[in-house]
């Protein structure tokens, strides 16, 4: 299989994700809508705006976003929410848990251990291995 | 035909020089640079004046056809060794086949076209066109393949970020090859645009000294200026082309090159 057709299935989503071009807006093929936005509460007014502009946590989302363009099979997420306040961190834990629902699978890496036991999904503790 | 240079005025030219590093002994390094430098065109003109005139005394095609060559192949060692010191084996031989293939499909068959020389392989004609067409694209390969680096470097979590999302490296990278390609060209370009103003372009002074009619020499101009960009617009494509695959692998990942020192 070709690696770009491996990895429009399987979508990583780096800690710190990097952007190309100079609008947020930009980096989506298709445009999100409005409700899209909503469920990780960020402003539509975002697209327009210069990605200098935006505030780490607002690309965080925004990244998990971009993610879905094209929709994959698997998402591998490294610390999908280290840069969000506990609020939008359970809004985006919610956001996941839908998207990946029961068709897809995501394999999230964090240091957060409340977080994983939110996510309701088996846990593989590297300490506990090294132990 | 034009008044040949004397032997006093070879010795007046050498004093005019020694005067010139009077001049600049402001820095006591300067005037010895200024007359090596001289001493080392001397020499390099000696050579050349000796080389031409042999494959004008031969001036058979096989001969011809080998300066020719030859003349790819040094500017593709000096294409490959401007651009920051990446004197690779696989990169030299790249710039001297793209050199040797613009060179036999775009210079030459122009030159063949457009002059139609008498013999076809005319000495006079094919070799220092050629050489011009060669010699001035490689500023514009290496400053295109220079930049291309550059921004290989600096973007690249932005490349990975594309990769990560789907995208084919060639996708992923095309804004960089974009701007690499024009920062190339730009310098043809703007030399192009500035011929004919303030100075005589050297081929064509060379021409009206010898005697040529300017209405003449102009079309030469025009020819040469044509050859110039096309050849340099191959050798760029080409180079970027290959050289972003240099940076790319079979699992189509990044793969940074060790930055130049």
């Amino acid at each position: 299989m070709p690696a770009h057709h491996w990895r429009a299935r399987v979508r990583y989503c780096a800690a710190e994700p990097a952007w190309w071009a100079q609008h947020v807006g930009d980096h989506f093929p298709e445009q999100p809508d409005g409700r899209a936005l909503d469920a990780l509460g960020l402003n539509p007014s975002l697209l327009g705006r210069p990605v200098a502009q935006t505030s780490t946590g607002e690309r965080q989302r925004l990244a998990l976003l971009r993610a879905l363009q094209p929709m994959p099979d698997v998402f591998l997420l490294d610390e999908p929410t280290s840069a969000l306040d506990p609020d939008t961190a359970a809004r985006v834990e919610r956001w996941v848990s839908s998207v990946v629902g029961a068709a897809r699978c995501a394999l999230v890496v964090t240091h957060d251990c409340a977080l994983a036991d939110r996510l309701n999904a088996p846990i593989v503790s590297l300490e506990a291995l090294a132990a | 035909m034009i008044p040949a240079i004397g032997t006093w005025g070879l010795v007046f030219l050498v004093a005019l020089i020694g005067a010139t590093a009077i001049i600049v002994a402001v820095d006591h390094k300067l005037p010895r640079q200024l007359i090596i430098a001289f001493a080392r065109m001397a020499l390099q003109l000696l050579i050349l004046a000796a080389i031409l005139g042999w494959l004008l005394d031969r001036s058979d095609p096989i001969t011809t056809g080998l300066a020719l060559v030859a003349i790819a192949l040094l500017g593709g060692l000096e294409t490959a060794y401007r651009v920051d010191s990446l004197y690779e084996l696989p990169v030299i031989l790249r710039s001297v086949a793209i050199l040797l293939a613009a060179g036999a499909v775009v210079a030459l068959p122009s030159v063949l076209i457009v002059v139609s020389p008498e013999p076809w392989h005319d000495v006079r004609l094919v070799v220092p066109i050629f050489g011009m067409a060669v010699g001035s694209s490689i500023a514009g390969t290496a400053l295109a393949v220079t930049t291309l680096h550059r921004m290989l470097q600096d973007g690249r979590t932005a490349i990975e970020a594309q990769l990560a999302l789907g995208r084919r490296f060639t996708d992923a990278t095309r804004h960089i090859a974009r701007q690499a390609i024009t920062a190339g060209m730009l310098p043809v370009v703007t030399a192009t645009a500035a011929t004919g103003m303030v100075t005589i372009p050297g081929m064509m002074s060379g021409q009206i000294i010898a005697g040529a009619a300017p209405a003449e020499a102009i079309r030469y101009q025009f020819l040469i200026m044509t050859l110039i960009a096309a050849v340099t617009a191959v050798s760029i494509r080409a180079n970027i082309a290959l050289e972003l695959r240099r940076w790319t692998d079979h699992r189509a990942r990044f793969r940074a090159r060790r930055r130049p020192q």
